[in-house]
């Protein structure tokens, strides 16, 4: 049979009309998607001259649409159909599979909260069984990254449990508390299991970032960290040196200081100003 | 493109400049491969396997025609997140996959990073053979992504646009990366906006003649461009360096 030929409607701007994708009807679309997602599209060519990622016009073409747009509903749809088909043909992975997941991470797509969170469920039960019927670890991790987009761990939500199970694996600690919370601030209350989960090589290079993208969202940081005082004793000293390399003030190192003044003073009736100056010549030590 | 095909001078493969005979066998498996094809799209997929199977097969670019350095713009965010990973965190590369980091700040996170010796995964580009130019004077502006794309006249200026196209650069010592060549009508595969080189024998005195040069869209200067083997991303000289977003 002849395939339907496509015709791109263009705005005065430039831009592409969603609705002449919503004309073409969802088995042209799911066609069209499987083919571009491939890296082949003779209507919208993707340039492997600079190592376009094909799902990169698809996500600006849902973002330009809107969720409400009917085009994007028909999409959201064709997008679900493709997962499931991956999943039947699990331990498979289709060539278009990986930029769709990549699809999945940058754009919200409500109708596939499921089939991440049955996903998100299963690795949590069994990560092993979850990652041999991927096939392999990355393929799994792809997933888990737009899960955490999809299936969020948002207090009281059904995907929570599952993400407070995965931040107790070394191997998802990080996707986990991605899971768990956007901000600082959210995922502050999960930080020391995932201190205590994460692999030491590569917990000071992650904080270090955490840190940098509070400092640099101007999260108020030490009002947050008072509630962290709890917090293992390496955990807090190395958020405090990240705190000082990244030109902010140390907190609990300034805590320290202030509770351990106060009580010399009461127990020991020496001068103030001899304790404040021993206590900032301590802390300054190396 | 058929203009293009009438034009192309220089897939000869490993022959000498002037034999016609690589170029014959890609028109005569186009040919046979289109008999089959029986609508637009699968033209096109007849094409684009016609145009893998030659890729790679330019005149042989000569080494003392090029610079130390060569260049590569890159529109990846898959390839930042990559590089992100490795170097500065896994929760770098979710937030940047997530559009919670944006590739700007990746760039600088990356920069302050840098450790070329750290990098095990990921390619400069996603095919066998990637473009690469260099700087050469009188060149576009390297710090004016809308210019350097149209410069480079990139596939991207021949669709509807969206807000998602960003450009970055990669730089590398041009002999850290194998098999340069002429870039012809079968890398360019699909995209029409691709120049092929002019029909000239390569003379040292004639840098026109030592590379290809693209066609390039709007008022600015045309870029030299060279094709070579993909390689690994521990290659490169330095941190990629962010260049902008390209405007709707």
């Amino acid at each position: 049979m002849k395939e339907e030929a496509f015709h791109s409607i263009v705005r005065a701007d430039g831009s592409l009309d969603p609705s002449c994708f919503e004309r073409m009807g969802e088995e042209w679309i799911e066609s069209w998607l499987r083919n571009h997602l491939s890296g082949s599209d003779p209507y919208f060519p993707i340039d492997t001259r600079t190592g376009e990622d094909p799902e990169s016009f698809v996500v600006g073409l849902l973002r330009q649409a809107g969720a409400t747009h009917p085009a994007a509903a028909s999409i959201a749809r064709v997008v679900l159909r493709l997962l499931d088909e991956a999943r039947r043909l699990a331990p498979q992975v289709p060539s278009w599979l990986s930029p769709l997941l990549r699809l999945c991470q940058q754009v919200h797509l409500d109708l596939t909260f499921s089939w991440f969170h049955e996903e998100l469920q299963a690795t949590a039960r069994d990560p092993e069984a979850a990652q041999q019927r991927w096939a392999d670890l990355q393929t799994l991790r792809e997933i888990l990254v737009a899960a955490v987009a999809q299936a969020p761990g948002r207090p009281h939500s059904s995907p929570r449990g599952s993400w407070l199970v995965l931040l107790r694996k070394p191997d998802f600690c990080s996707l986990a508390l991605a899971g768990l919370g956007a901000s600082f601030e959210q995922k502050l209350p999960f930080l020391a299991d995932w201190w205590r989960s994460c692999p030491p090589e590569r917990r000071r290079r992650e904080l270090s970032y955490l840190i940098y993208r509070a400092v640099d969202q101007e999260e108020p940081l030490t009002s947050f960290l008072g509630k962290a005082l709890s917090f293992p004793s390496n955990l807090r000293e190395a958020i405090d040196q990240e705190l000082h390399a990244q030109g902010a003030q140390p907190f609990f190192a300034a805590q320290r200081r202030s509770q351990g003044g106060a009580g010399a003073l009461v127990n020991s009736g020496l001068r103030r100003e001899f304790l404040l100056g021993q206590n900032q010549r301590s802390a300054q030590a190396p | 493109m058929l203009e293009n095909l009438q034009a192309e001078a220089h897939l000869v493969g490993n022959r000498e400049f002037g034999d016609p005979l690589e170029l014959a066998a890609f028109l005569r498996r186009c040919a046979a491969r289109f008999t089959a094809a029986s609508d637009p799209a699968e033209q096109h997929r007849c094409y684009e396997e016609a145009c893998k199977e030659f890729s790679g097969r330019g005149l042989r670019v000569l080494r003392e025609h090029l610079p130390e350095r060569l260049l590569r713009y890159s529109t990846s965010r898959t390839l930042l997140g990559l590089l992100a990973e490795q170097l500065v965190g896994e929760p770098a590369s979710i937030d940047l996959r997530l559009g919670f980091l944006s590739p700007e700040k990746a760039c600088d996170l990356l920069a302050a990073a840098w450790d070329s010796s750290r990098l095990s995964k990921g390619e400069l580009g996603v095919t066998p053979q990637v473009f690469a130019t260099f700087e050469h004077p009188g060149a576009t502006s390297r710090d004016d992504a809308l210019a350097m794309s149209q410069a480079l006249a990139l596939p991207f200026w021949e669709r509807p646009r969206t807000s998602e196209e960003i450009l970055f650069e990669l730089a590398y010592p041009t002999d850290s990366v194998d098999g340069p060549r002429f870039p012809t009508v079968a890398e360019a595969g699909w995209s029409s906006l691709f120049q092929p080189a002019e029909e000239l024998p390569p003379e040292t005195e004639e840098p026109r003649s030592c590379c290809g040069w693209t066609r390039p869209l709007g008022p600015h200067s045309a870029q030299p461009e060279i094709v070579h083997d993909n390689a690994s991303v521990a290659v490169m000289s330095s941190s990629p360096r962010w260049i902008g977003r390209i405007p709707v």
